[in-house]
Protein backbone atom coordinates (compact mmCIF):
# COMPACT_ATOMS: atom_id res chain seq x y z
CA UNK A 1 0.00 0.00 0.00
CA UNK A 2 1.24 3.52 -0.84
CA UNK A 3 2.50 5.53 2.31
CA UNK A 4 -0.05 8.03 3.42
CA UNK A 5 1.24 11.55 2.23
CA UNK A 6 -1.36 12.60 5.15
CA UNK A 7 0.85 10.72 7.66
CA UNK A 8 4.60 11.95 6.04
CA UNK A 9 7.88 12.57 7.85
CA UNK A 10 8.12 16.28 9.31
CA UNK A 11 10.38 17.30 7.19
CA UNK A 12 8.22 17.34 4.06
CA UNK A 13 5.83 18.23 6.06
CA UNK A 14 7.43 21.61 7.24
CA UNK A 15 8.23 21.91 3.13
CA UNK A 16 4.88 22.12 2.22
CA UNK A 17 4.35 24.65 5.21
CA UNK A 18 6.70 26.91 3.62
CA UNK A 19 5.27 26.17 0.23
CA UNK A 20 1.46 26.68 1.39
CA UNK A 21 2.65 30.04 3.08
CA UNK A 22 4.20 31.24 0.23
CA UNK A 23 1.66 30.58 -2.62
CA UNK A 24 -0.59 32.28 -0.27
CA UNK A 25 1.59 35.63 -0.61
CA UNK A 26 1.30 35.36 -4.60
CA UNK A 27 4.40 32.97 -5.04
CA UNK A 28 2.95 30.92 -7.88
CA UNK A 29 6.43 28.83 -7.94
CA UNK A 30 5.50 27.31 -4.68
CA UNK A 31 2.16 26.54 -5.67
CA UNK A 32 3.79 25.11 -8.73
CA UNK A 33 5.62 23.21 -6.75
CA UNK A 34 2.27 21.91 -5.01
CA UNK A 35 0.97 20.80 -8.15
CA UNK A 36 3.88 18.91 -9.25
CA UNK A 37 3.81 17.01 -5.56
CA UNK A 38 -0.47 16.12 -5.77
CA UNK A 39 -1.01 15.96 -9.39
CA UNK A 40 -0.59 12.19 -9.87
CA UNK A 41 -2.39 11.43 -6.94
CA UNK A 42 -5.28 13.04 -7.38
CA UNK A 43 -5.30 12.50 -11.58
CA UNK A 44 -5.33 8.84 -10.31
CA UNK A 45 -8.09 8.95 -7.98
CA UNK A 46 -10.29 11.25 -10.12
CA UNK A 47 -9.38 8.83 -13.16
CA UNK A 48 -10.64 5.78 -11.34
CA UNK A 49 -14.06 7.78 -10.35
CA UNK A 50 -14.91 9.72 -13.62
CA UNK A 51 -13.12 6.82 -15.95
CA UNK A 52 -12.73 8.67 -18.15
CA UNK A 53 -8.99 10.68 -18.82
CA UNK A 54 -10.56 13.93 -19.95
CA UNK A 55 -12.77 14.66 -17.24
CA UNK A 56 -10.06 13.49 -14.42
CA UNK A 57 -8.03 15.71 -16.41
CA UNK A 58 -10.62 18.93 -16.44
CA UNK A 59 -11.49 17.76 -12.93
CA UNK A 60 -7.96 18.23 -11.54
CA UNK A 61 -7.30 21.42 -13.62
CA UNK A 62 -10.41 23.18 -11.95
CA UNK A 63 -9.48 21.73 -8.76
CA UNK A 64 -6.27 23.18 -8.65
CA UNK A 65 -7.38 26.43 -10.36
CA UNK A 66 -10.37 26.54 -7.57
CA UNK A 67 -7.58 25.84 -4.90
CA UNK A 68 -4.81 28.69 -6.02
CA UNK A 69 -7.97 31.06 -6.09
CA UNK A 70 -9.05 29.71 -2.62
CA UNK A 71 -5.85 29.29 -0.79
CA UNK A 72 -6.40 32.95 1.11
CA UNK A 73 -9.17 30.70 3.04
CA UNK A 74 -6.50 27.67 3.48
CA UNK A 75 -5.50 27.67 7.06
CA UNK A 76 -1.68 26.73 6.94
CA UNK A 77 -0.85 24.04 9.07
CA UNK A 78 -4.08 22.10 8.84
CA UNK A 79 -4.76 19.18 6.39
CA UNK A 80 -3.77 20.48 2.62
CA UNK A 81 -4.12 17.39 1.55
CA UNK A 82 -7.80 16.50 2.60
CA UNK A 83 -8.86 20.16 1.80
CA UNK A 84 -7.68 19.73 -1.75
CA UNK A 85 -9.49 16.26 -1.93
CA UNK A 86 -12.29 17.82 -0.58
CA UNK A 87 -12.51 20.68 -3.47
CA UNK A 88 -11.58 17.87 -6.08
CA UNK A 89 -14.53 15.47 -4.39
CA UNK A 90 -16.65 18.71 -5.13
CA UNK A 91 -16.00 19.15 -8.43
CA UNK A 92 -16.73 15.95 -8.85
CA UNK A 93 -20.23 15.68 -7.40
CA UNK A 94 -21.10 18.96 -9.04
CA UNK A 95 -20.16 17.93 -12.20
CA UNK A 96 -22.43 14.46 -11.70
CA UNK A 97 -25.42 16.66 -10.99
CA UNK A 98 -25.00 19.14 -13.84
CA UNK A 99 -23.76 17.70 -16.42
CA UNK A 100 -25.33 14.17 -18.13
CA UNK A 101 -21.57 12.76 -18.38
CA UNK A 102 -20.30 10.34 -21.46
CA UNK A 103 -19.09 8.05 -19.88
CA UNK A 104 -16.46 5.63 -22.06
CA UNK A 105 -15.97 2.30 -21.30
CA UNK A 106 -13.13 0.62 -20.52
CA UNK A 107 -10.65 0.15 -23.01
CA UNK A 108 -10.66 -3.38 -23.80
CA UNK A 109 -6.38 -3.94 -23.66
CA UNK A 110 -5.22 -2.46 -20.04
CA UNK A 111 -2.30 -3.64 -20.73
CA UNK A 112 -1.20 -0.77 -22.92
CA UNK A 113 -1.11 1.77 -20.27
CA UNK A 114 2.43 2.68 -18.51
CA UNK A 115 3.13 -1.03 -16.55
CA UNK A 116 5.86 -1.91 -14.39
CA UNK A 117 7.49 -5.23 -13.67
CA UNK A 118 4.89 -5.68 -10.76
CA UNK A 119 1.53 -5.02 -12.67
CA UNK A 120 3.38 -7.64 -15.26
CA UNK A 121 3.32 -10.15 -12.81
CA UNK A 122 -0.60 -9.87 -12.33
CA UNK A 123 -2.43 -11.13 -15.75
CA UNK A 124 -4.08 -8.80 -17.92
CA UNK A 125 -6.97 -10.49 -17.49
CA UNK A 126 -7.22 -10.46 -13.36
CA UNK A 127 -6.55 -6.32 -13.66
CA UNK A 128 -9.21 -5.91 -16.45
CA UNK A 129 -11.80 -7.98 -14.03
CA UNK A 130 -11.07 -5.67 -10.89
CA UNK A 131 -10.97 -2.60 -13.05
CA UNK A 132 -14.40 -3.73 -14.16
CA UNK A 133 -15.64 -5.05 -10.69
CA UNK A 134 -14.44 -1.00 -9.20
CA UNK A 135 -16.37 0.41 -12.32
CA UNK A 136 -19.67 -1.75 -10.84
CA UNK A 137 -19.43 -0.24 -7.55
CA UNK A 138 -21.62 3.24 -6.78
CA UNK A 139 -19.33 6.49 -6.91
CA UNK A 140 -19.39 6.71 -3.45
CA UNK A 141 -18.27 3.73 -2.02
CA UNK A 142 -15.40 4.17 -4.90
CA UNK A 143 -14.55 6.95 -3.43
CA UNK A 144 -14.03 6.26 -0.07
CA UNK A 145 -12.24 2.73 -1.01
CA UNK A 146 -9.87 4.52 -3.07
CA UNK A 147 -8.97 7.46 -0.41
CA UNK A 148 -8.22 4.19 1.86
CA UNK A 149 -6.10 2.32 -0.51
CA UNK A 150 -4.40 5.01 -2.98
CA UNK A 151 -4.04 7.52 -0.46
CA UNK A 152 -3.55 5.52 2.58
CA UNK A 153 -6.05 7.62 4.70
CA UNK A 154 -7.26 6.46 7.54
CA UNK A 155 -11.22 6.76 8.03
CA UNK A 156 -11.41 10.06 10.33
CA UNK A 157 -9.55 11.43 7.23
CA UNK A 158 -12.14 9.81 4.40
CA UNK A 159 -15.08 11.52 6.31
CA UNK A 160 -12.97 14.85 6.72
CA UNK A 161 -12.40 14.56 2.45
CA UNK A 162 -15.58 13.07 1.87
CA UNK A 163 -18.18 15.31 4.23
CA UNK A 164 -18.75 12.10 6.16
CA UNK A 165 -19.07 10.45 10.02
CA UNK A 166 -16.18 8.63 10.64
CA UNK A 167 -18.76 5.70 10.60
CA UNK A 168 -20.30 6.52 7.21
CA UNK A 169 -16.80 6.13 5.80
CA UNK A 170 -15.85 3.04 7.32
CA UNK A 171 -19.00 1.69 6.13
CA UNK A 172 -18.93 3.00 2.44
CA UNK A 173 -15.03 1.28 3.02
CA UNK A 174 -16.92 -2.05 3.97
CA UNK A 175 -19.77 -2.10 1.26
CA UNK A 176 -17.18 -1.44 -1.42
CA UNK A 177 -14.63 -4.69 -0.18
CA UNK A 178 -17.93 -6.71 0.32
CA UNK A 179 -19.24 -5.72 -2.76
CA UNK A 180 -16.16 -6.21 -4.66
CA UNK A 181 -15.38 -9.74 -2.75
CA UNK A 182 -18.73 -10.73 -3.92
CA UNK A 183 -17.84 -9.53 -7.80
CA UNK A 184 -14.48 -11.03 -7.52
CA UNK A 185 -13.90 -13.97 -5.10
CA UNK A 186 -15.40 -16.66 -7.75
CA UNK A 187 -13.30 -15.71 -10.07
CA UNK A 188 -10.35 -15.68 -8.12
CA UNK A 189 -10.97 -19.24 -6.83
CA UNK A 190 -11.06 -19.85 -11.02
CA UNK A 191 -8.02 -18.39 -11.51
CA UNK A 192 -6.03 -20.45 -8.92
CA UNK A 193 -7.94 -23.99 -10.13
CA UNK B 1 -18.25 -15.67 16.78
CA UNK B 2 -18.39 -17.69 13.79
CA UNK B 3 -16.44 -16.80 10.78
CA UNK B 4 -18.98 -14.02 9.37
CA UNK B 5 -18.02 -12.11 12.05
CA UNK B 6 -14.43 -12.37 11.49
CA UNK B 7 -15.25 -11.69 8.01
CA UNK B 8 -17.03 -8.87 8.38
CA UNK B 9 -14.24 -7.91 11.01
CA UNK B 10 -12.09 -7.47 8.21
CA UNK B 11 -13.80 -6.09 5.97
CA UNK B 12 -14.06 -2.87 8.46
CA UNK B 13 -10.85 -3.11 9.68
CA UNK B 14 -8.38 -0.06 8.51
CA UNK B 15 -5.78 -2.94 6.96
CA UNK B 16 -7.23 -6.23 6.42
CA UNK B 17 -3.59 -7.67 6.08
CA UNK B 18 -2.98 -6.40 9.76
CA UNK B 19 -6.39 -7.33 11.53
CA UNK B 20 -6.79 -7.13 15.72
CA UNK B 21 -5.35 -10.11 17.91
CA UNK B 22 -8.37 -11.64 18.00
CA UNK B 23 -8.89 -11.81 14.62
CA UNK B 24 -5.23 -12.57 14.22
CA UNK B 25 -5.97 -15.43 16.33
CA UNK B 26 -9.24 -16.77 14.33
CA UNK B 27 -6.91 -17.05 11.44
CA UNK B 28 -4.20 -19.25 12.68
CA UNK B 29 -7.44 -21.45 13.84
CA UNK B 30 -9.00 -21.45 10.28
CA UNK B 31 -7.72 -22.10 7.15
CA UNK B 32 -11.11 -21.08 4.93
CA UNK B 33 -10.89 -17.20 6.78
CA UNK B 34 -7.52 -17.44 6.24
CA UNK B 35 -7.71 -18.26 2.53
CA UNK B 36 -10.81 -15.72 2.51
CA UNK B 37 -8.04 -12.70 4.09
CA UNK B 38 -5.72 -13.56 1.52
CA UNK B 39 -8.08 -12.86 -1.09
CA UNK B 40 -9.08 -9.63 -0.11
CA UNK B 41 -5.63 -8.54 0.91
CA UNK B 42 -4.66 -9.80 -3.13
CA UNK B 43 -7.59 -7.62 -4.37
CA UNK B 44 -6.47 -4.60 -2.97
CA UNK B 45 -3.25 -4.77 -4.08
CA UNK B 46 -4.65 -5.07 -7.62
CA UNK B 47 -6.27 -2.07 -7.46
CA UNK B 48 -3.35 -0.74 -6.65
CA UNK B 49 -2.09 -1.89 -9.80
CA UNK B 50 -4.50 -1.07 -12.16
CA UNK B 51 -3.17 1.45 -14.75
CA UNK B 52 -4.23 4.78 -15.40
CA UNK B 53 -3.42 6.64 -18.80
CA UNK B 54 -0.77 9.25 -18.40
CA UNK B 55 -1.87 12.77 -18.42
CA UNK B 56 -0.10 16.04 -20.34
CA UNK B 57 -2.66 18.48 -18.59
CA UNK B 58 -0.23 18.68 -15.54
CA UNK B 59 2.22 20.61 -18.14
CA UNK B 60 -0.36 22.96 -18.73
CA UNK B 61 -1.38 23.81 -15.85
CA UNK B 62 1.89 24.13 -14.20
CA UNK B 63 2.64 26.63 -17.50
CA UNK B 64 -0.69 28.46 -16.90
CA UNK B 65 0.84 29.18 -13.12
CA UNK B 66 4.58 29.71 -13.58
CA UNK B 67 4.29 30.85 -17.60
CA UNK B 68 6.62 33.27 -18.39
CA UNK B 69 6.27 36.50 -16.93
CA UNK B 70 7.26 39.04 -19.17
CA UNK B 71 8.57 41.84 -18.53
CA UNK B 72 7.03 45.32 -19.10
CA UNK B 73 8.91 48.38 -20.56
CA UNK B 74 8.68 51.72 -18.33
CA UNK B 75 9.77 54.98 -19.40
CA UNK B 76 12.74 53.00 -21.12
CA UNK B 77 13.76 50.54 -18.55
CA UNK B 78 12.46 47.10 -17.90
CA UNK B 79 10.27 46.31 -15.19
CA UNK B 80 9.31 43.02 -14.08
CA UNK B 81 5.82 42.20 -13.83
CA UNK B 82 4.81 41.87 -10.05
CA UNK B 83 4.17 38.63 -8.68
CA UNK B 84 0.27 37.29 -8.30
CA UNK B 85 -0.99 39.84 -5.00
CA UNK B 86 -4.11 38.37 -3.19
CA UNK B 87 -4.48 41.82 -1.24
CA UNK B 88 -3.03 44.73 -3.11
CA UNK B 89 -6.80 46.08 -2.35
CA UNK B 90 -6.64 45.66 1.30
CA UNK B 91 -7.65 48.37 3.25
CA UNK B 92 -6.03 49.32 6.53
CA UNK B 93 -7.50 48.88 10.46
CA UNK B 94 -9.62 52.32 10.17
CA UNK B 95 -10.87 51.64 6.95
CA UNK B 96 -11.89 48.01 8.24
CA UNK B 97 -14.11 49.54 11.06
CA UNK B 98 -15.44 51.72 9.20
CA UNK B 99 -16.57 49.20 6.82
CA UNK B 100 -17.67 46.44 9.25
CA UNK B 101 -19.83 49.79 10.60
CA UNK B 102 -21.50 50.28 7.34
CA UNK B 103 -21.65 46.36 6.60
CA UNK B 104 -23.80 46.06 9.93
CA UNK B 105 -25.95 49.02 9.16
CA UNK B 106 -26.80 47.61 5.80
CA UNK B 107 -27.58 44.42 6.90
CA UNK B 108 -30.02 45.39 9.40
CA UNK B 109 -31.78 47.27 6.63
CA UNK B 110 -31.90 44.82 4.17
CA UNK B 111 -33.05 42.52 7.26
CA UNK B 112 -35.81 45.24 8.20
CA UNK B 113 -36.72 45.29 4.22
CA UNK B 114 -37.60 41.54 3.88
CA UNK B 115 -39.78 41.38 7.23
CA UNK B 116 -41.52 44.06 5.65
CA UNK B 117 -41.58 42.31 2.49
CA UNK B 118 -41.92 38.77 4.09
CA UNK B 119 -45.15 40.61 6.11
CA UNK B 120 -46.90 42.26 3.01
CA UNK B 121 -46.36 39.32 0.85
CA UNK B 122 -49.44 36.98 0.34
CA UNK B 123 -48.34 33.59 1.75
CA UNK B 124 -50.97 31.10 0.61
CA UNK B 125 -49.16 32.05 -3.23
CA UNK B 126 -46.91 29.30 -4.03
CA UNK B 127 -44.01 30.00 -6.46
CA UNK B 128 -42.19 26.56 -6.98
CA UNK B 129 -38.77 28.13 -9.15
CA UNK B 130 -38.04 30.82 -6.89
CA UNK B 131 -34.28 31.51 -5.04
CA UNK B 132 -31.02 31.26 -6.30
CA UNK B 133 -30.92 27.47 -6.37
CA UNK B 134 -34.05 27.52 -8.83
CA UNK B 135 -32.25 30.31 -10.97
CA UNK B 136 -28.92 27.90 -11.31
CA UNK B 137 -31.24 25.06 -12.53
CA UNK B 138 -32.97 27.28 -14.91
CA UNK B 139 -29.77 28.07 -16.58
CA UNK B 140 -28.26 25.40 -16.28
CA UNK B 141 -31.40 23.98 -18.28
CA UNK B 142 -30.63 26.37 -21.02
CA UNK B 143 -27.24 25.79 -21.60
CA UNK B 144 -27.95 21.94 -21.86
CA UNK B 145 -30.79 23.18 -23.87
CA UNK B 146 -28.78 24.82 -26.33
CA UNK B 147 -26.18 22.15 -25.99
CA UNK B 148 -28.77 19.67 -27.50
CA UNK B 149 -30.16 22.10 -30.11
CA UNK B 150 -26.44 21.79 -31.59
CA UNK B 151 -25.67 18.32 -31.29
CA UNK B 152 -29.22 18.14 -32.96
CA UNK B 153 -27.61 18.87 -36.88
CA UNK B 154 -27.17 16.35 -39.13
CA UNK B 155 -23.56 16.17 -40.41
CA UNK B 156 -20.32 16.33 -37.91
CA UNK B 157 -18.89 19.21 -40.07
CA UNK B 158 -22.35 21.09 -38.85
CA UNK B 159 -22.59 19.62 -35.67
CA UNK B 160 -18.71 21.16 -35.20
CA UNK B 161 -19.42 24.70 -36.45
CA UNK B 162 -22.42 25.17 -34.87
CA UNK B 163 -20.12 24.09 -31.23
CA UNK B 164 -17.55 26.48 -32.32
CA UNK B 165 -19.71 28.95 -32.25
CA UNK B 166 -21.63 28.05 -29.70
CA UNK B 167 -18.44 27.42 -27.49
CA UNK B 168 -17.53 31.23 -28.70
CA UNK B 169 -20.99 33.03 -27.18
CA UNK B 170 -20.37 31.60 -24.13
CA UNK B 171 -17.00 32.86 -23.35
CA UNK B 172 -18.66 35.86 -24.90
CA UNK B 173 -20.76 35.98 -22.26
CA UNK B 174 -18.72 35.09 -19.83
CA UNK B 175 -16.96 38.00 -20.29
CA UNK B 176 -19.93 40.33 -20.03
CA UNK B 177 -20.88 38.26 -16.44
CA UNK B 178 -19.10 40.94 -14.25
CA UNK B 179 -18.39 39.42 -10.65
CA UNK B 180 -21.17 36.93 -10.35
CA UNK B 181 -18.68 34.21 -9.49
CA UNK B 182 -21.31 30.93 -9.26
CA UNK B 183 -22.61 31.62 -12.68
CA UNK B 184 -19.30 32.59 -14.37
CA UNK B 185 -18.15 29.15 -12.87
CA UNK B 186 -21.10 27.15 -14.07
CA UNK B 187 -20.20 28.94 -17.37
CA UNK B 188 -16.44 28.19 -17.52
CA UNK B 189 -17.23 24.74 -16.70
CA UNK B 190 -20.01 24.39 -19.77
CA UNK B 191 -17.63 25.96 -21.91
CA UNK B 192 -14.57 23.46 -20.87
CA UNK B 193 -17.56 20.58 -21.42
CA UNK B 194 -18.67 22.01 -25.07
CA UNK B 195 -14.78 22.06 -26.03
CA UNK B 196 -13.25 19.12 -24.03
CA UNK B 197 -15.72 16.65 -24.73
CA UNK B 198 -17.97 17.73 -27.70
CA UNK B 199 -16.02 19.57 -30.28
CA UNK B 200 -13.33 16.95 -29.77
CA UNK B 201 -15.52 14.22 -30.30
CA UNK B 202 -17.14 15.61 -33.76
CA UNK B 203 -13.74 16.95 -35.27
CA UNK B 204 -12.84 13.57 -34.96
CA UNK B 205 -15.92 12.18 -36.50
CA UNK B 206 -15.16 14.34 -39.41
CA UNK B 207 -13.93 12.89 -42.76
CA UNK B 208 -9.89 13.08 -42.90
CA UNK B 209 -10.01 15.21 -46.12
CA UNK B 210 -12.36 17.74 -44.71
CA UNK B 211 -10.36 18.21 -41.54
CA UNK B 212 -7.59 20.86 -42.44
CA UNK B 213 -9.84 23.33 -43.72
CA UNK B 214 -12.33 22.94 -40.81
CA UNK B 215 -10.04 22.29 -38.01
CA UNK B 216 -7.83 25.02 -38.99
CA UNK B 217 -10.47 28.06 -38.77
CA UNK B 218 -12.02 26.61 -35.22
CA UNK B 219 -8.58 26.11 -33.67
CA UNK B 220 -7.55 30.06 -34.92
CA UNK B 221 -10.98 30.90 -33.00
CA UNK B 222 -9.93 28.64 -29.81
CA UNK B 223 -6.56 30.29 -29.77
CA UNK B 224 -8.03 33.91 -29.75
CA UNK B 225 -10.22 32.58 -26.80
CA UNK B 226 -6.83 31.30 -24.72
CA UNK B 227 -5.84 34.80 -25.74
CA UNK B 228 -8.68 36.99 -24.32
CA UNK B 229 -9.70 34.44 -21.32
CA UNK B 230 -6.09 34.59 -20.57
CA UNK B 231 -5.67 38.46 -19.95
CA UNK B 232 -8.99 38.49 -18.57
CA UNK B 233 -7.41 36.12 -15.70
CA UNK B 234 -4.72 38.08 -15.15
CA UNK B 235 -6.48 41.11 -14.92
CA UNK B 236 -9.07 39.83 -12.42
CA UNK B 237 -6.20 37.81 -10.78
CA UNK B 238 -5.71 39.87 -7.44
CA UNK B 239 -9.11 41.43 -7.15
CA UNK B 240 -11.55 38.76 -8.04
CA UNK B 241 -9.53 35.16 -7.71
CA UNK B 242 -12.54 32.86 -7.93
CA UNK B 243 -13.49 34.92 -11.28
CA UNK B 244 -10.06 34.40 -12.40
CA UNK B 245 -9.74 31.38 -12.11
CA UNK B 246 -12.94 30.12 -14.30
CA UNK B 247 -11.14 32.37 -17.25
CA UNK B 248 -8.21 30.23 -16.19
CA UNK B 249 -10.73 27.53 -16.89
CA UNK B 250 -11.89 28.79 -19.84
CA UNK B 251 -7.96 29.38 -21.27
CA UNK B 252 -7.15 25.65 -20.65
CA UNK B 253 -10.13 24.32 -22.26
CA UNK B 254 -9.36 26.64 -25.01
CA UNK B 255 -5.64 25.67 -25.22
CA UNK B 256 -6.08 21.97 -24.95
CA UNK B 257 -9.20 22.15 -27.72
CA UNK B 258 -6.73 23.51 -30.14
CA UNK B 259 -3.98 21.42 -29.67
CA UNK B 260 -5.93 18.25 -29.80
CA UNK B 261 -7.66 19.94 -33.25
CA UNK B 262 -4.11 20.11 -33.95
CA UNK B 263 -3.23 16.63 -33.41
CA UNK B 264 -6.09 15.90 -35.48
CA UNK B 265 -5.28 17.61 -38.44
CA UNK B 266 -1.20 15.88 -38.22
CA UNK B 267 -3.34 12.59 -38.03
Amino acid sequence: MRVAAFENSHEPLAKEHRQIVAAQQGDRPAFAALVESYWDRLYRWLYHLTHDQHTAEDLAQETFLKAFAGLKKFQAGTNFAAWLFRIAHNNFANQCRTAARQREPLPDDLTDSRRGPLEEAVSAEALQNVARAIQRLPADFRAALLLRLEEGLSFRQIAEVLDLTEETARWRVFKARQKLMSILAPRQEQEKS
Amino acid sequence: MNCTVFQRRLLSAEQPAQPAADVKNHLLQCPACRAWQRRLVQMERQILLLPVPPSTAKAELLQRIVGPTPAVAVGGATVERPTLRWSTLAPGPKERGLRKVSVAFALAAALLVFALGWWAWPHNTVTPSAGPVAQQERDQKKLDDRLARVLHEHTSRERLLRLADLAESVQGEAHAMGNNTEKLDRWARFYSRVVSQHLIEQARQLPAGDRPAVLEKIAKRLSGTESRATRKAAALASTAPRSAASFDQIALAARRGEKNLRDLMRG
